[in-house]
């Protein structure tokens, strides 16, 4: 099942976090914000620590085009098949998905959806502000929608199997 | 597929063994050392974070225990394996092996036999240990060339 949803927009500020799972942690606002501070640098410096990092690095700065975000972190698997996945658009800002026994490409598909219903009901908002906290009921419900969707639809596939 | 390094970490976060396979580049030991450093604190950070993000348990109330198991970049995949005592065996190997933690048990039990068990370890000036004079390097490689994916 799947458990969480953040979104974080390109200075690391988390802009929107919700609860998809009874099972979900308890996290009050502040655990939320640390966590959203905290998986932006992160997601930064796992690129410098690995190996490969320094020829990266001078490979990327001459042949790179401008304003394309850096390679982060995609995927992170933990024991009790807790998978956490992260889709970076090109515009910097960072969706995260956080679930239980989900299949790695569902997940991928949800992100790839919910990216779509930000852009469809909060970029398209007149009254947003871009970077800013993401508040909207029709954003919530079609984001409940599209998870609620793409879980039934793996919970059929896992029972075939 | 290929691996390219192996770290080894006691739990206050000295780096007690590091080694770059396959002609991973070996940079100067500044850098080198600035960079075990950052793979232990993003270890360390990680295993936070994912401890915050871990499901609860329905029977009992209580939040899982989900140990960090990997971490993926476009580029690289981090290996992780965190035993009782707070060693940690770090694999670094290239994105398409999907999982490492039978090689990193295989590595700890190889750490226990050539270094928990040798008398020549000696205690270095910066906290760590000087295991040259333990088997653990040629043994560990040997383990690892037989993985299959050493090898690109």
């Amino acid at each position: 099942m799947f458990l969480n949803l953040f979104i974080v927009n390109k200075s690391g500020g988390l802009i929107y976090n919700i609860a998809l799972s009874p099972s979900s942690p308890p996290l009050n606002t502040n655990d939320s914000l640390r966590i959203g501070s905290t998986f932006h640098s992160l997601h930064a410096i796992a690129v410098q620590a690995s190996p490969n990092a320094n020829s990266n690095a001078n490979a990327d700065a001459s042949n790179a085009p401008p304003n394309v975000p850096q390679d982060g972190i995609e995927t992170i698997t933990a024991g009790s098949g807790l998978t956490l996945k992260c889709l970076q658009t090109l515009t910097g800002t960072k969706f995260i998905i956080t679930a239980t026994d989900i299949q790695q490409s569902v997940m991928s598909d949800v992100l790839r959806e919910v990216y779509g219903i930000y852009s469809d009901y909060a970029l398209k908002n007149p009254f947003y502000e871009l970077e800013m906290p993401v508040r909207g009921t029709k954003f919530d419900a079609h984001v409940r929608a599209a998870v609620q969707a793409k879980e039934t639809g793996s919970g059929f596939m896992a029972s075939r199997r | 597929m290929t691996i390219y390094s192996l770290h080894v970490y006691r739990r206050d976060g000295v780096c007690l063994y590091r080694k770059n396979y396959n002609n991973t580049a070996t940079l100067d030991d500044e850098t080198e050392s600035e960079r075990e450093k950052l793979v232990f604190g993003m270890a360390f950070s990680l295993k936070e974070l994912i401890g915050q993000l871990s499901p609860m348990d329905g029977s009992t109330g209580e939040q899982l225990s989900c140990p960090l198991s990997t971490v993926k970049t476009n580029n690289i995949t981090m290996h992780a394996h965190e035993t009782m005592t707070g060693f940690r065996f770090i694999i670094y190997t290239s994105p398409d092996i999907a999982t490492m933690q039978h090689h990193l048990q295989s590595v700890y039990r190889i750490w226990v036999d050539k270094v928990v068990k040798s008398p020549l370890v000696k205690e270095t000036q910066g906290g760590g240990y000087d295991i040259t004079d333990t088997e653990f390097g040629r043994t560990a490689e040997e383990y690892l060339e037989k993985v299959p994916g050493f090898k690109r």
